[in-house]
């Protein structure tokens, strides 16, 4: 959604302050903020989310999935409706008796597989994605094919499209344990079984290193410390061979946020959220990012990084108040685009102590300079209301997610139908930039509405109404 | 391709048939090709009297299609007027010029190849309409282009889409109509009768040139064969 609040814009200028010291984030800062909000449940302490790449090209009931945001709260998982749009479908739920608290939801990375964890010390769930349905969401409880593992989780990253890594524990003491998904029920394969604190995140880049760390630290070892381990390490422990955390890998960084919600981009950048108000540890309202030659550095034996040096690491922060208890990054390749996400409940300048969540999470969305722009309007696909059709201004007057110059929807019921079918005829004949031309039903985009355009109109005929 | 239904409703039916004997306007339009190429219509009149028309027809004003042609004008209205003064029309006219192309049907009678159309322009009725199956058809003038849809009844299902077609001529005076779905192309007779329209569609056809061949649907005495033997759908005006 383009139209950033004031408080958005303040935060973009404290990221342009940060990113103008440091070449890993420069090409984030080149653009302007788009905001995105989170679906939000009061039976959720928070909401999860992931989002599909922008390679992915698979649909549901219709619509795209790719480079669109899944999000998990209390019992419902949504699909974002467009790029860019705060509308949220629901595409599968949970039982009556589930509520997600908190949770994770990792799409694999060819978008085929969805790992959710339902919340502490609940189940993880994996599916395929092919499950889910905008016309009739599956409770994921009894739907076939479901797979379901009775272990505690707290976070999750793919390694492939086969091994689900679960990082899980309680407060002194977590484990790193792996799932062979293509397993039925198969048991853990564990991984690092003795990481001194409470759970961190943990993500592997594209060569499969892993990065994994302390969410919240006791004794000797500090909230927010990240290590990495080289892949062949890695693979070790896939045969048998676990790891130690405090006798193998690396350490890349300390007290970066509490190191959960962890992501590389595509340049090996690493990405860190998290927030610590519990502990006290000052780690808490912002996400940070490790720079890939940083990366390097250390898993090649060099210096660890230096929180304060922007060479190695910056913070992001999307809230002016920087009282956020969980501040969260995901990252879509192929869009270039990277979402972090806030708790704004409170706004400067009465800042609370701090912000919990629940509300709807809102985040800033970040491109790189290489970030896709199909139709060329000055906005990134990934925040695009109608990315195949020029539309700088990003108008939606009907609030529908289809920016109006893209919107097939005329009479906003979520169906093509007769009403969108009339409509498509009122312009039947016209070409951009006459009065009664329809962008949403020039649908070869060609600039002009012909029976081209109907004959794909017609293939959408009592569907839902995508309109791309 | 439009699609012909069973539906009828004779009283509306025959209701409709005196009105178009009455309006000698229509008289525009003789004969019709395959009615199951087209939006249907509910019967109208008898058998008998269609036969007469079709008899009519032929025996009106024969001549053939190339001197019919070539002796009309592009105004050449008044050739529909005399045929609809001498209540030509037909079945029969319709299949000969179907099976030679040179059928001598045109004329003075009227029942040969459209003259009087210009490309485009406006439809001479525009709405939503609906027959008794609640097939419904939609009209549509657009500042560029005239279309006009057929949209089968009940909730929008993937298995039963719309069909559209692009006007590309419109034919005075009053309801003949060249048409493409942009694979084919088709000739359309419209009879108007208050809130009620009855149409006729040809089957599809290569060409625009072959479609403006073709003849008339029979609206001398009864529309109940007057298409290509088969009866008018007739729709009724519904909201837009």
């Amino acid at each position: 959604m383009f139209s950033p609040p004031a408080h958005l814009l303040l935060a973009t200028l404290l990221v342009l302050a940060f990113s103008s010291r440091a070449s890993a984030v420069d090409g984030y800062s080149t653009q302007p903020p788009y905001s995105l909000t989170l679906p939000a449940s009061d039976l959720s302490y928070g909401t999860a989310a992931d989002v599909f790449d922008g390679s992915i090209t698979i649909r549901v009931d219709g619509f795209p999935l790719r480079g669109r945001f899944l999000a998990a709260v209390g019992r419902t998982i949504y699909l974002q409706k467009n790029f860019g749009a705060d509308l949220w479908l629901p595409v599968a739920t949970l039982g009556p008796d589930d509520t997600m608290d908190p949770c994770f939801i990792k799409i694999s990375p060819n978008g085929k597989e969805i790992a959710l964890g339902v919340g502490f010390y609940k189940p993880l769930i994996v599916f395929e994605t092919a499950l889910l349905s905008v016309s009739a969401p599956p409770n994921l409880r009894s739907a076939p094919g479901v797979k379901i593992w009775d272990e505690n989780t707290y976070d999750g990253a793919w390694r492939g499209n086969r091994y689900l890594f679960i990082n899980a524990g309680a407060d002194a003491g977590s484990q790193l344990y792996a799932i062979d998904t293509e397993g039925t029920t198969g048991a853990p394969i564990p991984i690092m079984p003795d990481i001194p604190g409470a759970s961190g995140g943990l993500a592997f880049d594209g060569a499969g290193n892993l990065v994994t760390g302390v969410g919240f630290g006791y004794g000797t070892t500090a909230t927010g410390q990240l290590k990495i381990w080289p892949a062949s390490l890695v693979d070790a422990a896939l045969a048998g061979t676990a790891l130690s955390y405090p006798e193998s890998g690396k350490v890349l960084i300390e007290g970066a946020s509490s190191a959960a919600s962890l992501g590389f981009d595509s340049s090996g950048n690493l990405f860190v959220g998290g927030g610590d108000v519990f502990g006290n540890s000052h780690q808490y309202g912002y996400a940070g990012l490790v720079s890939a030659d940083a990366v390097q550095r250390v898993l090649s034996g060099g210096a660890i990084a230096d929180p304060m040096a922007p060479a190695d690491y910056v913070k992001l922060q999307p809230d002016p108040c920087h009282n956020d208890d969980a501040t969260n990054v995901w990252y879509a390749p192929s869009l270039g685009m990277l979402v972090v996400t806030a708790n704004l409940t409170s706004t400067p300048p009465d800042c609370a102590r701090f912000d919990m969540t629940r509300s709807g999470p809102s985040g800033q969305q970040f491109f790189s300079p290489s970030a896709p722009d199909t139709d060329s309007d000055g906005i990134p696909d990934g925040a695009d209301n109608a990315y195949l059709t020029p539309n700088p201004d990003q108008k939606d007057a009907d609030g529908d997610g289809w920016g109006d110059a893209a919107d097939c929807d005329a009479d906003n019921d979520g169906v093509i139908n007769r009403s969108d079918l009339s409509s498509l005829m009122a312009a039947f004949g016209s070409v951009t930039g006459e009065a009664n031309f329809a962008g949403g039903y020039d649908f070869n985009h060609d600039a002009q509405i012909d029976l081209a355009d109907f004959a794909l109109f017609k293939q959408r005929w009592g569907k839902n109404a995508v309109c791309e | 391709m439009p699609q012909s239904h069973p539906a009828r409703d004779v009283v509306l039916a025959r209701s409709i048939s005196r009105a178009i004997v009455a309006l000698s306007v229509f008289a525009l339009f003789i004969g019709c090709h395959d009615n199951d190429a087209v939006p249907a219509i509910d019967s109208v009149g008898s058998a008998g009297t269609d036969e007469a028309a079709g008899s009519s027809g032929v025996a009106g004003s024969g001549d053939t299609a190339d001197s019919a042609g070539s002796s009309r004008s592009p105004g050449s209205a008044g050739a529909s007027e005399t045929a609809s003064s001498s209540g030509s029309g037909g079945a029969a006219g319709r299949e000969v010029a179907g099976s030679a192309g040179s059928a001598g049907v045109a004329g003075a009678g009227g029942t040969g190849p459209l003259s009087n159309c210009t490309a485009g322009g406006a439809l001479f009725v525009v709405g939503n309409y609906a027959d008794s199956a609640d097939n419904q058809l939609l009209l549509r003038t657009a500042p560029k282009a005239a279309t006009f849809a057929l949209v089968p009844p009940g909730v929008a299902s993937p298995v039963h889409p719309p069909q559209l077609f692009l006007v590309n001529r419109v034919c005075a005076p009053g309801g003949a109509l060249i048409a493409s779905d942009g694979t084919a192309n088709y000739r359309l007779d419209f009879i108007q009768s208050g809130s009620q329209l009855a149409v006729c569609s040809s089957a599809a056809v290569a060409t625009l040139d072959a479609a403006l061949a073709l003849p008339p649907a029979n609206l001398s005495l009864s529309a109940s064969t007057g298409c290509s033997g088969q009866p008018f759908t007739v729709y009724t005006a519904g909201a837009l």
